[in-house]
């Protein structure tokens, strides 16, 4: 009951957050407005930052907040939009530049992130999924020396761990070429981002896939089917597919939650390369740089005893994404037994 | 003999005799057992009645889905919980309930509306009662199943599996030879002379004697069977013989670690006889000892505790080894009374190294250890062929001669029936149908049921007639018919099978059946 | 006999893997820059000797020598080091040289500006192999300790979980799995730290500091706690590990933190090492104690309904021992090869770890050597790094595969 709730409580913010205006369009618009004075130098850079700009310049957007006070990470959660220019904050506020002293609204943060964690998350895994079936299913099909060459392959993907594949990756790819085929620099600052993961997350479905299918080749019901005379298209499309794809499906539904977590861990480790901006809102992003935030107040509260943690700042990201990530898991759970007619009893 | 034991109860009386009431090992009442599936209640096994005497083959037959298996695995508590449980009836064995203490329990729990304290309750006692069929389970009641293949531990060799069933049910008997051995004793230099010399001069008979001769002299069965196969292994004319027998020979001295550690070992197990006898006499409600059991459980702990040091790795190996190398051959020689060919190899060997006939001889080898009063045997033969299967059933039958065992024979082949069994119990649908002597219930099968499987069998000596079948297929078990179960198929159906069940009539000595068009006295089970 | 033919077999199979890797990391090397590639494998030249590697820079850039020069700045270090590298020379030459390379460890030099360099100086202009050989060991302690809180987690709980199935221990299990899929790994070590600080917030008091056997010379405090070697604050300057992170000398023994204590003598050293590393270890193993779980639960589920288990029950085994040791054995091989399958994003969560709890191993190497706060990218370090956590990988996946073939007599045929 509590997991349903959750999963609700979820999906309709995700429905919430579709609905408003993503990061894209807000800054498209404000850049629209103001590239004429050149007051917006983020604008040149071909995308919003969610926050930064110079000192004594206007605040680039509605998500961003020029500081009244010393330590703008002390400002708690408010509804009070009166000390403050940009409107009421209802999850805390987030320092992203404590020399600045500019700080951006978390729930700005998340609301802006929540169509850019899906987006990635989903191409990346129904990329990878695509790939990963076709390979699979072709080499559990051939079998001999197709099979054992791809699976050679998948081997050496498997080998890499995927947080250092996807830096290595990246590093190169934006060193080499910082923009793609003419694209801005957001797009194909993005498209490297998913085809890094991509590129090392379809061996994993390769894998599974083509011992599905193994499996499933050998079943009597094939032989059967084979016996009955039925031909090799309508075994395959029939019977082999059906019955291959679903652990595919259980593994590719808990991969959209676990993407955001990943891009989180590049984003704490300071591999500021991955996003277009440093302070880029996804979800898995904005975690990072609220805990990345709290590390040094831990060090400042150890010297100066009585000073609050923040503890909004890590508080509400971490529990969005872990939420997030918690709530597909449940769905991905529910599918199994779903999909699964062995469990449907 | 007891397959040629005249059948007690004549058709003139209305009640067995009490005489075959005391002849019974094991007699099932009434029993039903459920299946609590998302589809409804599948109602397996519904008043199922009968019993099986000492020494005697009882053949349980009828179609697939009937509930034979169920039966077998109720008897020894295997079915699964959930989705399966034993919900009502009384098994007794050698005068021990098996359903002590459960008697509606279970319906309760599937009740709606028990408070949830009584329902864990009844949990509770559901596993009390799994505990204590370990009493029973192995060591009086052993079972062989019908996938050899699937039904032996793929990770562990067949000694070590072998092993593990001797320890636990021979495990006293074993350690006290081993103490007792004595591998000094005065004849033993003769004794391996006598091996030498048998091997030398290549007779085989000669050798197993001799070998045989040798553990008796000093004491050990294993060691016997390790010299024999020693002197096999070498062949003849072989100087290292002579050498190997005395290093085989060593370690029956035991040291003094090893000798601690073997009676730590006995002390364990007769705790656990303790318990056991705790829990039989619980069984046969000869007063119910909570105290004492706890108290055998509360030293048992403790002895474990103590035994613990001897289970520390490193000094483990050595101290333990003597034990492992008795029971290693013991379990050869167990192998070899299942006449295995090379047995030393096939115990060292892994499950899926062997074929099904010799897994199966295995697993017959393995329930017979223990020399239990009750051997169920659930389609033993199905999944071999049918030169296996004949000589599996004379290793049945062999065995049931030599151990005096009882066994329940659960097939669906009418033709081992007939060749084995005494007595024949036909079950359809959950519940017994008919039962007897083997010969009355081929020879003159009262129940239509019975009659149509019979029918069903192609006969060799009339090639010309159409083979029959029963019409219709067995009924789905969550809604049973009304009445007489078979009634859907049944030929003779009247207007009360319909409505009501049967009753059990006697219809000749010890044969019963369940039908209307009978109208034999009512028996009293 | 067999198992050793198998462990050959499986050895030689695994050349191909690791080439295939060096492969990859090739197409991705060779796809950089010539000069940040020559920065990649001879170190950064100082702020004047940039020409070294540009031979483009006109005569006065760069400390390229002024005029009379008058053509392109070029020089024979610069074309020395093409040649080494065979960047002349067609790909597959390139690809034969990389692969000679990296197999004999040459696997280039630590940049002067990168970032890493730039919080560990002693670091500057080292083989990238040195260097990682300093940190490998304590990578390698952590992973040991926290796979051993893996395997005595997981595997007990699971089967207790698929014992008392849909009970309140599987309940809770379930939500541990789960929380464990949904935990980004970053945020767990953080909040851990975050209660330890809590925690010796008040417990570095000196009443508490006085009965700490670890530490017998002053306070602890959180930011000393955590790294990997113990602090001067707790072992003066009697601690072995006191100056080599910041002279750039290796002078412990073995280069295993407690290995080494244990050489010198320092009994307390060696515990306090081990006990710096619980906290980190229980934050890397918590992702995989969760799938593990899942695993070892569902596999018992499925091996409990075998009919070998049936059987041991049916001949009178106690039903503990017929859980732990004929179920248990049979679902100790899934253990193993999902082990094995999540071997790689186990070890992917070493930078992150290491990096919260400022643990001096590869992972906090990598992590620096991917930032350009201070300085630039370190192209040496990062391919390095991955190698080496490939060869990790391989390496434990021979030993899962070996493990296997031991526990299962079924695969040790094939």
């Amino acid at each position: 009951m509590i997991g349903l709730g959750i999963i609700l409580a979820i999906v309709l913010f995700a429905v919430y957050a579709a609905t408003q205006p993503t990061s894209w369009n807000v800054m498209t618009q404000y850049c629209a407005t103001n590239q004429t004075n050149g007051s917006a130098p983020q604008c040149s850079l071909g995308f919003p930052t969610v926050c930064t700009y110079p000192v004594g310049s206007p605040p680039p957007g509605p998500n961003c907040y020029q500081t009244p006070t010393n330590n703008p990470s002390d400002i708690a959660p408010t509804w009070n939009s009166h000390t403050l220019s940009g409107g009421p904050l209802p999850l805390g506020a987030l320092t992203i530049n404590p020399d600045g002293n500019y700080f951006f609204s978390t729930y700005q943060g998340l609301l802006r992130g929540a169509d850019w964690s899906l987006i990635i998350s989903v191409s990346v895994v129904a990329a990878g999924a695509l790939i990963g079936l076709l390979v699979g299913a072709i080499s559990g099909f051939m079998g001999g020396t197709v099979d054992e060459s791809i699976m050679r392959i998948v081997d050496i993907f498997l080998s890499i761990p995927q947080i250092l594949f996807v830096i290595i990756f990246v590093v190169v790819v934006v060193t080499v070429h910082p923009t793609l085929f003419g694209l801005g620099a957001v797009p194909s600052r993005m498209l490297i981002l998913i085809v890094g993961f991509v590129i090392i997350w379809w061996p994993f479905y390769a894998r599974v896939v083509r011992g599905q299918v193994l499996v499933v080749r050998e079943q009597k019901y094939v032989e059967a089917a084979q016996a009955s005379g039925a031909s090799r298209g309508r075994i395959i499309l029939r019977h082999i597919i059906p019955n291959s794809v679903y652990p595919v499906f259980i593994q590719l539904s808990l991969d959209v939650g676990t993407i955001p977590l990943f891009l989180g861990s590049l984003v704490y480790l300071g591999f500021s390369t991955i996003f277009p901006s440093p302070y880029f809102p996804e979800w898995g992003s904005v975690t990072a740089l609220a805990v990345t935030n709290l590390q040094g107040f831990l060090v400042t509260c150890q010297v100066a005893p009585g000073c609050v943690i923040p503890w909004w700042q890590i508080l509400f990201p971490g529990l969005a994404l872990f939420m997030y990530a918690i709530s597909v898991n449940f769905l991905s759970d529910g599918l199994r037994d779903a999909l699964d007619p062995r469990l449907r009893r | 003999m007891p397959e040629d034991g005249p059948p007690l109860a004549d058709a003139g009386n209305v009640s067995e005799p009490p005489a075959d009431k005391d002849d019974s090992i094991l007699s099932i009442k009434d029993l039903r057992t459920y299946f609590y599936t998302y589809d409804g209640v599948v109602k397996a096994l519904d008043g199922v009645t009968f019993k099986i005497r000492r020494g005697e083959t009882t053949g349980l037959v009828g179609e697939t889905g009937c509930g034979k298996s169920v039966t077998a695995f109720s008897v020894t508590r295997l079915i699964s919980d959930p989705p399966g449980r034993v919900m009502d009836g009384k098994i007794v064995f050698d005068g021990a309930n098996l359903l002590w203490r459960l008697e509606g329990e279970a319906k309760y729990i599937t009740k709606p509306n028990t408070p949830r304290v009584k329902v864990r309750r009844y949990f509770r006692r559901i596993k009390a009662a799994d505990n204590r069929m370990t009493a029973i389970r192995g060591r009086r009641i052993a079972m062989i199943f019908q996938e050899p293949s699937q039904a032996m531990n793929p990770v562990f060799s067949i000694s070590n599996q072998l092993s593990e069933v001797l320890l636990l049910h021979r495990g006293i008997k074993i350690i006290d030879e081993m103490l007792a051995a004595t591998p000094d004793a005065p004849g033993v230099p003769a004794a391996i002379d006598a091996v030498v010399n048998a091997a030398n001069r290549r007779q085989r008979e000669e050798l197993v004697d001799a070998g045989r001769h040798l553990g008796d002299v000093v004491g050990s069965q294993g060691a016997g069977t390790e010299v024999y196969h020693l002197a096999r292994n070498e062949g003849a004319g072989s100087d290292d013989l002579r050498p190997k027998i005395e290093k085989a020979l060593k370690r029956l001295h035991l040291r003094t670690t090893q000798r601690r550690y073997l009676g730590y070992r006995r002390h364990l197990m007769e705790l656990q006889n303790q318990l056991y006898e705790v829990y039989l006499s619980e069984m046969r409600e000869e007063s119910p000892k909570n105290g004492e059991r706890r108290e055998i459980q509360r030293r048992q702990l403790f002895e474990r505790l103590k035994h613990f040091y001897y289970g520390l790795w490193g000094i483990r190996g050595q101290v333990q080894k003597p034990l492992k190398t008795e029971t290693f051959w013991r379990s050869v020689r167990l192998l070899e009374g299942v006449s295995i060919a090379n047995p030393a190899q096939v115990a060292r060997g892994y499950p899926h190294e062997l074929s099904g006939g010799m897994l199966q001889r295995v697993m017959i080898a393995m329930a017979l250890s223990s020399d239990p009063d009750v051997l169920i045997a659930d389609e033993p033969t199905t999944a071999l062929d049918v030169t296996i299967q004949a000589q599996i059933l004379e290793l049945m039958r062999d065995l049931k001669h030599r151990v005096g065992t009882s066994i329940l024979l659960i097939t669906h082949d009418l033709a081992v029936i007939a060749e084995v069994a005494d007595r024949v119990c036909v079950m359809y649908a959950g519940q017994i149908v008919e039962q007897g002597p083997v010969e009355d219930v081929f020879r003159q099968p009262l129940h239509p049921y019975a009659q149509g499987l019979l029918a069903s069998i192609p006969r060799f000596d009339q090639p010309d007639k159409d083979l029959q079948s029963i019409p219709g297929s067995v009924p789905n078990l969550i809604t049973p018919p009304q009445g007489c179960r078979f009634h859907p198929r049944c030929p003779h159906a009247m207007p009360i099978c319909k409505v009501t069940r049967p009753p059990v009539t006697v219809e000749g000595p010890g044969h019963t059946v369940a039908c209307y068009l009978y109208t034999g006295p009512v028996a009293a089970d | 006999m067999r198992m050793w033919i198998f462990i050959i077999r499986r050895v030689i199979l695994l050349i191909p893997v690791i080439v295939g890797v060096m492969t990859i990391t090739f197409a991705l090397v060779s796809a950089l820059p010539v000069d940040q590639q020559l920065i990649a494998h001879f170190g950064q030249p100082g702020p004047h000797d940039l020409w070294l590697y540009n031979p483009t820079l006109q005569p006065g850039q760069g400390g390229c020598p002024p005029a009379p020069n008058t053509h392109t700045c070029s020089n024979s270090f610069y074309y020395n080091a093409i040649d080494q590298l065979g960047l002349n020379q067609p790909i597959p030459v390139q690809w034969g040289v990389y692969i000679y390379h990296s197999l004999t460890f040459q696997w280039g030099t630590v940049d002067n500006h990168s970032t890493a360099a730039d919080v560990f100086p002693a670091i500057k202009g080292l083989p990238v192999t040195t260097v990682l050989s300093w940190y490998l060991p304590y990578t390698l302690e952590l992973a040991a300790l926290s796979l051993f809180l893996i395997l005595l987690i997981a595997i007990p709980l699971g089967n207790l979980s698929a014992v008392s199935r849909n009970r309140p221990v599987d309940q809770a299990a379930r939500v541990l799995s789960f929380s464990g899929f949904a935990m980004p790994s970053f945020l767990l070590a953080s909040l851990l730290l975050m209660g330890f600080v809590i925690v010796i917030g008040t417990a570095s008091h000196p009443a508490w500091v006085s009965t700490t056997p670890w530490c017998p010379s002053g306070e602890i405090t959180f930011s000393e706690f955590y790294g990997s070697w113990p602090s001067a604050l707790c072992f003066g300057s009697s601690s072995i590990y006191p100056t080599w992170m910041g002279s750039g000398i290796h002078t412990t023994p073995t280069g295993f933190p407690t290995i080494d204590a244990l050489v010198a003598g320092q009994y307390w050293l060696s515990v306090d090492t081990v006990i710096r590393m619980i906290l980190p270890a229980l934050a890397i193993a918590f992702g995989t104690i969760a799938v593990l779980l899942r695993f070892v639960r569902n596999s018992m589920l499925e091996v409990m309904n075998l009919d070998f288990v049936r059987t041991a029950r049916a001949e009178g085994i106690p039903s503990k021992t017929v859980v732990s040791r004929h179920a248990g054995r049979n679902s100790l091989n899934v253990t193993i090869t999902v082990l094995g399958l999540t071997f790689a994003s186990f070890i992917g969560g070493f930078p992150v770890i290491e990096y919260v709890f400022h643990l001096n191993g590869i992972g906090r190497m990598l992590a620096y050597s991917i930032q350009q706060s201070q300085g630039t990218v370190d192209y040496g370090l990062i391919f390095g790094t991955t190698l080496l956590f490939t060869f990790i990988i391989v390496i434990a996946n021979i030993i899962v595969d070996v493990l296997y073939a031991y526990l299962d007599p079924r695969v040790r045929l094939g």
